[in-house]
This record gives structure tokens, C-alpha cells and sequence, in this order.
């Protein structure tokens, strides 16, 4: 499978850091630009692109920094003056209108704005946010995870076992005013992207139901997941996710950073895409164990 | 006083709308494509991801507008068009940018009546 530029590590911490350097901004502002800089890179750069063209890539983009502080510009001279210019247009227009159409225009433009409002108001409600606390979900997983410490952060990193299913449990939180919805992991072109990239099949996800423990109780092991799943406002869910691992880390030392996870959330009528960000906590470590066993020029290689 | 970088960048942020409405009026265009012929104009682009915010506050004035295509043996792409509004807008500029470069450069040559008594005074050869 050829990778998209998403897939390279250096990408996806940019996309990071522009998630951070965008917060603040309404979602669907936020959303579409990500999207605008993720297509453009794709176009950008050739299929199995190398660090440095990679890196090249990155640079002539500009910091996320400066790129948030674009997208927080307000409007040029010239276009705030065809602005203004049109505004004009439409003022004398209504100036010149008969009292009954005025009264009319007025009901109209005031049920616009009133639904345009609260359009608005559930378009930019805060998007789910990571609840502080995450493990693996498989006792397997959990018994070799290696704890370390970079750069201030604590990292938790766990063995790839390719072809089989790995999953974390997450804590989440739902930070707006209203309810929001967990429908399901994202696809792209069909393929899971629930951290960004590919090399995660068979996507399950469950989000906990509150009293309703199976039996037992005490561990996670003891909790019912659901899904769809709706969080009230300002409410701690765990959210369960397992997949099979179809990626190939290949050498010693090799690995994959898992810094935001992307999910369907549903706000009133919309859904859209969350990010959750995760930080840099968790990675899966290389090399993968699932050499291809049929005889070819794949014998023995990383699939 | 502005120093030399901020005077060029500031000269850049304010003839790139315009720029990028230019080049729409010749045909639609995705977003790399432009990046490229804004970028082959030298020194009109200094990074390419400012050009998505512009785009997008374009379009929010109504000057543009973008669509998704999905050639045959392409990768669906956004591609941004130019309006009606977006054409008179660079129609409206142009006439303006002439006037205003000719006005700047005779400044900045002293070719003004009271640029020339100036220079006269200083001592400037002309």
C-alpha cells in the first residue's frame, strides 16, 4: 500500500502543532484549513516521499504558528472596501423597498439570524477532549508496555503484534453545553484513520455506558461499551478501541507515534470530525513480527 | 520607521488577494497550482500555507468560489474559481495599482515637483 503524505511522522507533527497553534478557532474554519494543507501536501509530494523531501515540504508551508496567525488575519483593505461596497448596494435596495416588503425582509433576516446563531453556536462547540488517562487494552499489551521520559513528556510504548488485535481504553471528556454523539471511527477512501494514517484494520470502538456494569465490577474489564454513544455536557466517558495492526515497522528501534485519535462525533444535527489530542504519550515499537510466509519476492519480508 | 523586511512583506500581504484573483481570471486553478504560479513570480510568496487562509477569506467575501473535481486519473481535488464580484474587484485594482505605482515611483525618484526641490537642495544629482 503506497502512503500518503499523512502517513510520514514529520507530517503528522506538524498537523499536530497546527491543531494546537489553530485552538481557539471556530471548527469548520480549523477543519477546512487542515484539510487544505493535508491535500495540498498530498499533491505536493510524491507517494513514498523521503525525509528530506519531506522536511522541504514543511518548510515552505511556514510555521503552524504563522499559519494560525494567517488564518486569525482580518479581511485586507481591498477586500474589506468590496465589502463595504456591496453593504452600500444592499442598504439603498432596502431604502427604496414599500413598508409591507420591508416588515417582511425584517421577519426573514431575523429567522436567519436566529437559526443562523444557533447553527453557529453548535458548528463551533468544543470538540471531545482527551480525559488524561489511557492503557492498553490488552492484558498483553499492558505487561510490556516500557514507560520512559523525552523532552518533559512521559512516553508509553508498547510492542507491535502484527496481525493481531491491539487496542488502548482512553479517558474522555465532553467539554461543551451540549450532547455530543460518538458515532465511530473516521474513514478515508474507505480506509481507517482513527490516528491519522493506515495500518489500522478492522476498526472496533465502544464508549462506556455509566452504571452498567456487567458484572463483578472494579476493573474496565467489568464495563459495557456502546456505540453510538451520547455524552451529556461535561461528562467523563472511557472510550474503547481495538484493531488489528497491519502495519510494518520494520528494523530494531522502528516505530509509530499515536498522538490524535479522529472520531465521528454528532452535535445536534451535525457531525462532524473530532481531534482528540492525545499528546505525544503513546507509540507502538518496531520491528513487526509478521514476515510473509508464502513463497515469492516477499518471502520472509515485513508485511 | 519600517525596515526593509517588514515594508516588503507588508507590500506582499496586500497585493496577494489581488494576485491570486489575477491568476483565477485566467482559469480555475487547485491549490497547489496556485501556490506554483504565485511562487514563479518571484518574490510574491514567502510560504505557501498563506495562501489557504486568503483563499478562504476570499471566498467568505464572495469574490471566489471552490468546488471538488474528480478528473479521471486524478485525486479529487478542490478547485477555486473566480466570481463576478471577484472579477470587478481586479478590474477596480488594476486601475488603482497604476496609479499607485506611477505615484510611489515618482516619489521614490523625486520626479515630484517637491521631490525635486528637495533633491535640489540636498545636493542630489538628478
Amino acid at each position: 500500500m503506497s502512503r500518503t503524505a499523512v502517513d510520514h511522522g514529520d507530517v503528522r507533527v506538524y498537523l499536530y502543532r497546527l491543531d494546537i497553534a489553530m485552538r481557539g478557532l471556530p471548527a469548520v474554519q480549523y477543519r477546512e484549513l487542515r484539510d487544505q494543507i493535508i491535500a495540498h501536501l498530498d499533491d505536493a509530494l510524491p507517494p513514498e516521499a523521503d525525509d528530506q523531501q519531506v522536511a522541504a515540504a514543511l518548510s515552505q508551508l511556514g510555521s503552524p504558528a504563522d499559519l494560525a496567525a494567517e488564518a486569525r488575519a482580518d479581511f485586507g483593505p481591498t477586500i474589506r472596501a468590496v465589502l463595504a461596497a456591496s453593504a452600500r448596494r444592499k442598504w439603498a435596495l432596502i431604502a427604496g423597498a414599500r413598508t409591507r416588503t420591508k416588515v417582511l425582509a425584517a421577519v426573514i433576516v431575523l429567522g436567519l439570524v436566529t437559526g443562523g446563531t444557533y447553527l453557529g453556536v453548535l458548528l463551533s462547540a468544543p470538540l471531545i477532549e482527551f480525559g488524561d488517562s489511557s492503557v492498553p487494552w490488552y492484558t498483553r499489551d499492558a505487561s510490556r508496555q516500557v514507560f520512559a521520559t523525552a523532552d518533559g513528556a512521559q512516553q508509553v510504548t508498547f510492542p507491535i503484534r502484527s496481525g493481531q488485535r491491539q487496542g488502548f481504553l482512553f479517558g474522555i471528556y465532553n467539554p461543551s453545553n451540549f450532547t455530543e454523539t460518538v458515532r465511530g471511527p473516521v474513514t478515508i477512501y474507505g480506509t481507517n484513520a482513527i490516528f491519522g494514517g493506515g495500518g489500522f484494520d478492522k476498526v472496533e470502538m465502544g464508549v462506556s455506558v455509566p452504571n452498567r456494569v456487567v458484572a463483578g465490577g472494579g476493573t474496565t474489564r467489568d464495563v459495557a461499551f456502546t456505540l453510538p454513544a451520547s455524552i451529556p455536557p461535561h461528562q467523563y466517558r472511557l472510550l474503547r478501541i481495538t484493531w488489528l495492526s497491519t502495519m510494518c515497522l520494520e528494523g530494531k528501534g522502528s516505530g509509530f507515534l499515536i498522538d490524535n485519535l479522529y472520531i465521528r462525533v454528532r452535535v445536534g444535527w451535525f457531525t462532524r470530525t473530532d481531534v482528540i489530542h492525545l499528546g505525544f504519550g503513546w507509540g507502538l515499537s518496531g520491528p513487526s513480527t509478521h514476515p510473509d510466509t508464502q513463497p515469492g519476492p516477499n518471502y520472509n519480508k515485513c508485511l | 520607521m519600517v525596515g526593509e523586511g517588514g515594508a516588503l512583506t507588508e507590500l506582499r500581504r496586500g497585493v496577494l488577494a489581488p494576485c491570486v484573483l489575477a491568476l483565477l481570471e485566467v482559469r480555475p486553478r487547485f491549490g497547489l497550482e496556485l501556490v506554483r504560479d504565485l511562487a514563479a513570480a518571484d518574490g510574491l510568496l514567502t510560504s505557501d500555507g498563506t495562501v489557504y487562509p486568503l483563499l478562504n477569506r476570499l471566498r467568505d467575501a464572495e469574490l471566489v468560489t471552490s468546488e471538488w473535481r474528480d478528473d479521471e486519473g486524478e485525486r479529487a481535488r478542490r478547485y477555486y474559481s473566480i466570481t463576478e464580484a471577484g472579477k470587478q474587484s481586479v478590474k477596480a485594482f488594476r486601475a488603482d495599482w497604476a496609479q499607485f505605482a506611477a505615484t510611489v515611483g515618482a516619489v521614490l525618484n523625486h520626479a515630484t515637483p517637491g521631490g525635486a526641490l528637495d533633491a535640489a537642495n540636498n545636493g542630489d544629482e538628478r
